[in-house]
C-alpha cells in the first residue's frame, strides 16, 4: 500500500504511473503555488519544480503552508525541504527570479508549467515562453473574491496595477478553492489531454466552467 | 597472503579515483572534512575554510577539497540515514550552529549508545533552546537532522519561560515534566551566569537597598517570601519581607514589600525594597 493509496483507488493505477512521470514545474511558491505544489506532490506528481525567488515573511502565514520558524527562509527551498519530509517527494527547487532571459533555461524540462504568480512581469515572460515553444500553460490568480484557472491560449496578463505585494485582500479559502480546481484541471489535463478552464467567485461560493 | 604490492596499488588507484570524485560532508566553521576511500578514511581542509554546513566537495590535493556546492536535503537524509537516530532537547548553543542537547530518554540513550551524557551536536540549523529534535549519530560525532515535529511544543516553552524566570531547579515543575527535562534545564541554567538562586537573589536584594542608600545585612528564603535584614544609613536596622515579583506571573524584576517592618498602613505593596530604604528614613509616604 503507498502513501497514495486513497487517490490510487480513485484516479486508477494507469493514471497515478502518469502523474508519478509527468514533469510539471510551478512558476511561484506563494499562496497559490505553494499550496498547489503540495497538492500535487500528496496526489501523486513525482516530478515536480517551483521557482521563486521569494523569501518567507510573516505576513505569509495565513495563506501559505509555512512555519514561524521559517520566516526568512526562501520559499522554494522550504516547500521542497517540507514535502521531502512529508511524504519523501523531491522536489526540484529553483530561488532565481524567472525573467524573459532566463525562462528557457528554467523550464526547459517542464512538459506543464503552471503559472501562479504575483507579478504581471513574471507572468508575462511565462506566457511569452509557453506561447513561443508550445509548452502547455495554465495560468492561476487571484483578485479580490474572484480567481481564474485559464490556459494559455486565452490568458491575457493582468496589468501591474495590482503587483503591490505587501498591501491586498486575501481570502484562506479562495486560495484553497482555487487551488483545488486547479489541481483538478492539472490531474485530468495529464490523464486526457483535456483544458478545461474555471472562474471562481468566493462570495456565492460559485466555480463555473467556461466554455471558451 | 595478501601481496603488499598489490594492495598498495590498490590503494594508489583507489586515491587517484579519490582526486577526480566529488563527495559529500559536514562540516563545522573551522573544521575539516572527511571521505573514506579502500576502508581509510582522509581528511581535506575545506576551501573557503570558514565554510559550515552540509556540502559537496572536491578534493584538489592530499590536503584540500574545494566546496562545488551546498548539499540538498535528500543527499543529507541519505547520508544520516547510515546511522543510528537519537532524539535529544537542545540545552544551549556552543558556538555557530554547534549545540549541547541532552536525551529526551535516559534509558534509551543507555541501551543503545552505552551511555548517558550531554551530547554536542553539530550543524544545528533550526530549533531554539529546549527545543527536542531528531540527530544523527556517527560514532565520532553527533549530526542536527531535523525538529522533532513529534514533540510536544509546549514544553520547550514552559522550560524557556522558567529560564527567563530564573526558576530554581528544584522549583521546576509542571504537568508531564521528566527527569530528563530536568538535567536538561540544570544543564541550560549552568552556562547563565549567577543563576545559582541563593547568590543572585543576595545580588539582587543588595543591589535594590544599595540603590536607596541602604545595605543588606542578612536575608532567608522562606519559599513565598524573603525576610531581609537590612540597614540604613543610619545604622538603624530593619526587617522587612519582600516577594519577588518576577517569580511569580508577571516576569517583573521587582521587588514587593510584603511586610515592611513598621506601619505603612496596609500599604506596604505599593513599596518596593528599593523605594523602601527612603520611606524608612525620611517617612515620607
Amino acid at each position: 500500500m503507498s502513501i497514495f493509496f486513497h487517490e490510487q483507488l480513485y484516479r486508477t493505477d494507469e493514471i497515478m504511473a502518469k502523474l508519478k512521470e509527468f514533469p510539471v514545474t510551478i512558476c511561484g511558491a506563494g499562496a497559490l503555488g505553494a499550496n498547489l505544489a503540495e497538492n500535487l506532490a500528496r496526489a501523486g506528481f513525482g516530478k515536480l519544480k517551483v521557482i521563486d525567488r521569494d523569501r518567507i515573511e510573516e505576513r505569509n502565514l495565513s495563506t501559505q503552508p509555512y512555519y514561524r520558524s521559517d520566516v526568512g527562509a526562501f520559499k522554494a527551498k522550504i516547500l521542497a525541504n517540507n514535502l521531502y519530509r512529508a511524504i519523501g517527494t523531491k522536489v526540484e527547487a529553483a530561488t532565481k527570479e524567472l525573467t524573459a532571459t532566463n525562462a528557457a533555461q528554467l523550464l526547459k524540462e517542464s512538459r506543464l508549467i503552471v503559472d501562479v504568480f504575483d507579478n504581471s512581469a513574471s507572468r508575462q515572460a511565462v506566457r511569452d515562453y509557453a506561447d513561443h515553444t508550445g509548452i502547455p500553460c495554465l495560468h492561476a490568480g487571484l483578485s479580490a473574491d474572484y480567481a481564474e484557472v485559464i490556459w494559455n491560449d486565452v490568458y491575457r496578463v493582468p496589468s501591474d496595477v495590482n503587483d503591490d505585494v505587501c498591501n491586498y485582500p486575501l481570502a484562506r479559502n479562495l486560495v484553497m478553492l482555487t487551488v483545488a480546481v486547479a489541481c483538478e484541471v492539472i490531474v485530468s489535463f495529464v490523464a486526457t489531454g483535456e483544458q478545461r478552464h474555471f472562474t471562481i467567485t468566493l462570495k456565492d461560493l460559485s466555480v463555473q466552467f467556461l466554455n471558451l | 597472503m595478501t601481496d603488499i604490492r598489490k594492495l598498495l596499488n590498490q590503494i594508489a588507484s583507489a586515491e587517484a579515483h579519490l582526486q577526480s570524485t566529488q563527495f559529500l560532508a559536514p562540516c563545522v566553521k573551522g573544521g575539516r572534512v572527511r571521505t573514506r576511500v579502500a576502508g581509510m578514511v582522509y581528511t581535506f581542509t575545506p576551501k573557503p575554510r570558514q565554510f559550515e554546513g552540509w556540502g559537496i566537495f572536491q578534493p584538489v590535493d592530499e590536503q584540500t577539497a574545494t566546496l562545488v556546492e551546498g548539499a540538498d536535503l535528500p543527499h543529507i537524509a541519505a547520508y544520516l540515514q547510515q546511522f543510528p537516530s537519537v532524539r535529544l532537547r537542545l540545552a544551549y548553543r556552543l558556538q555557530n550552529q554547534t549545540w549541547l542537547a541532552y536525551p529526551m530518554n535516559e534509558a534509551d540513550m543507555r541501551q543503545r549508545f552505552k551511555t548517558v551524557k550531554p551530547v554536542v551536536v553539530h550543524l544545528t540549523t533550526e530549533g531554539v533552546g529546549f527545543e527536542q529534535i531528531l540527530a544523527r549519530w556517527n560514532g565520532n560525532s553527533c549530526w542536527f537532522e531535523e525538529v522533532d515535529r513529534r514533540a510536544d511544543p509546549t514544553i520547550a516553552e514552559t522550560l524557556q519561560s522558567n529560564l527567563k524566570q530564573l526558576t530554581p531547579v528544584e522549583e521546576l515543575q509542571f504537568k508531564r515534566i521528566t527527569p530528563e527535562m530536568r538535567s536538561l534545564y540544570k544543564l541550560a541554567t549552568q552556562q547563565i551566569e549567577g543563576f545559582a538562586q541563593p547568590q543572585r537573589d543576595e545580588k539582587r536584594l543588595r543591589q535594590a537597598l544599595k540603590l536607596g542608600g541602604g545595605e543588606l545585612h542578612q536575608f532567608q528564603d522562606r519559599g513565598d517570601y524573603w525576610t531581609v535584614d537590612w540597614i540604613t544609613s543610619d545604622g538603624t536596622r530593619h526587617t522587612s519581607a519582600v516577594t519577588p515579583v518576577m517569580r511569580s506571573i508577571i516576569a517583573k524584576d521587582d521587588l514587593t514589600v510584603v511586610s515592611s517592618g513598621i506601619c505603612l498602613s496596609g500599604r506596604d505593596r505599593d513599596f518596593d525594597l528599593q523605594s523602601l530604604v527612603g520611606v524608612m528614613e525620611h517617612r515620607e509616604w
